[in-house]
């Protein structure tokens, strides 16, 4: 019999986000494998179905997060070959900001085995109704926090700009799980290229448990240094300058719209035989 | 399901259980120990995971800052990936 692989999210807050479909596929499991965000999660979903086995142990501080993840890879994928149904579960979405979950699917399908993805709820749309902020309104770019530092991005000073796993930003060996202040001293630098010292940026932290509650800290820029970040900690940084009209592009437009209009109200034609 | 499992379900997905009252009222009809009693009402994580006994260090980073695909490799798969949804 065919194994195969579903990755699912069980969103961030417990019990209040798991989606039906999600569960479903959970219930009707050979093998799940967990990846949560807190230990008491982890019990939930062990307490969910009688084979739950955590990818936690894959973890180690000082050994590279990629070979981490491949080990993880492997474990769900040495279930599906062996032809079980097997459900990866992770907090949160399965695919935002998490690559466990597409480097499994890509590798299943790539030796033919069935595999895909269920939406979950993120971290990110937790931010949004937290924060009260609309990504539509200003526009809204989301990058790993290291990420950021390691490569040239243009950043749109007029839109939200939300780095991720902030707390161990700078961290090139990919084996820590925090950073310091040195590193973060960098980090601010960086952002202050395009933001003033004083511009008021938020730490923020999803609610996990029903119990819990939201970070949304504010603070200066320049704060940021020495600010207590954990794993779970985002970096919210709203835009310091007002969009600018793009003129060449209005201008365009409005030939087209006098052209269309023109048009409308040419004379209509008649063909006289 | 335990007892703290249901409890903590239901304090996540019921609507009328959004406010300290309610919690108590299901708090005062549920068997659970005084002591997770008292660390839900204190909305206190470290003494509720203390008292189920779970790991607190639990990692929760899913995403390197880069991926250890050899360049262009990904750069090809996406273009496959493409052409195949376009032949859809």
């Amino acid at each position: 019999m065919s194994g195969s692989l579903v990755c699912v999210g069980t969103g961030m807050t417990l019990g209040a986000h798991i989606t039906p479909i999600a569960k479903s596929y959970i219930d009707h499991a050979d093998v799940v494998f967990s990846l949560m965000s807190t230990g008491i999660t982890e019990r939930w979903l062990d307490e969910m179905h009688p084979n739950v086995r955590s990818l936690q142990y894959c973890y180690q501080e000082g050994k590279n997060r990629n070979i981490t993840y491949n080990e993880m890879v492997e474990a769900i994928l040495a279930e599906v070959r062996a032809g079980k149904k097997v459900v990866a579960a992770f907090y949160g979405h399965p695919g935002v900001f998490a690559c466990v979950a597409h480097r499994a699917i890509k590798k299943a399908k790539a030796e033919d085995l069935p595999a895909h993805m269920e939406a979950g709820i993120s971290a990110e749309d937790c931010l949004y109704a937290d924060l009260a902020i609309d990504p539509g309104k200003t526009g809204c770019m989301n990058l790993e926090a290291s990420q950021f530092m390691f490569y040239q991005r243009n950043i749109d000073p007029a839109a939200y700009l939300v780095l991720w796993q902030v707390g161990l930003a700078g961290d090139k060996s990919l084996t820590k799980f925090s950073t310091g202040r040195a590193y973060r001293q960098v980090l601010v630098g960086l952002l202050l290229e395009t933001y003033p010292n004083d511009h008021q940026v938020i730490l923020y932290q999803a609610k996990v448990l029903p119990i819990d509650t939201v970070r949304a800290e504010h603070l200066s820029l320049v704060d940021l240094i020495d600010a207590e970040l954990f794993m779970h900690t985002t970096l919210v940084i709203p835009p310091c300058e007002k969009m600018q009209p793009n003129q060449v592009i209005l201008d365009k437009l409005a030939t087209i719209d006098k052209q269309e209009d023109q048009s409308k109200h040419r004379p209509k034609l008649k063909l006289v035989l | 399901m335990s007892k703290i499992m249901q409890v903590l379900t239901q304090m996540g997905s019921d609507a009328n259980l959004q406010d300290e009252e309610a919690i108590k009222h299901l708090l005062a009809s549920t068997e659970l120990n005084s002591e997770m009693t008292q660390a839900i009402v204190n909305k206190d994580i470290t003494a509720l995971g203390r008292q189920l006994d779970v790991c607190p260090d639990v990692v929760c980073f899913l995403v390197p800052a880069e991926d250890d695909e050899k360049e262009g490799e990904s750069e090809q798969e996406d273009k496959d990936n493409i052409k195949s949804v376009v032949n859809l």
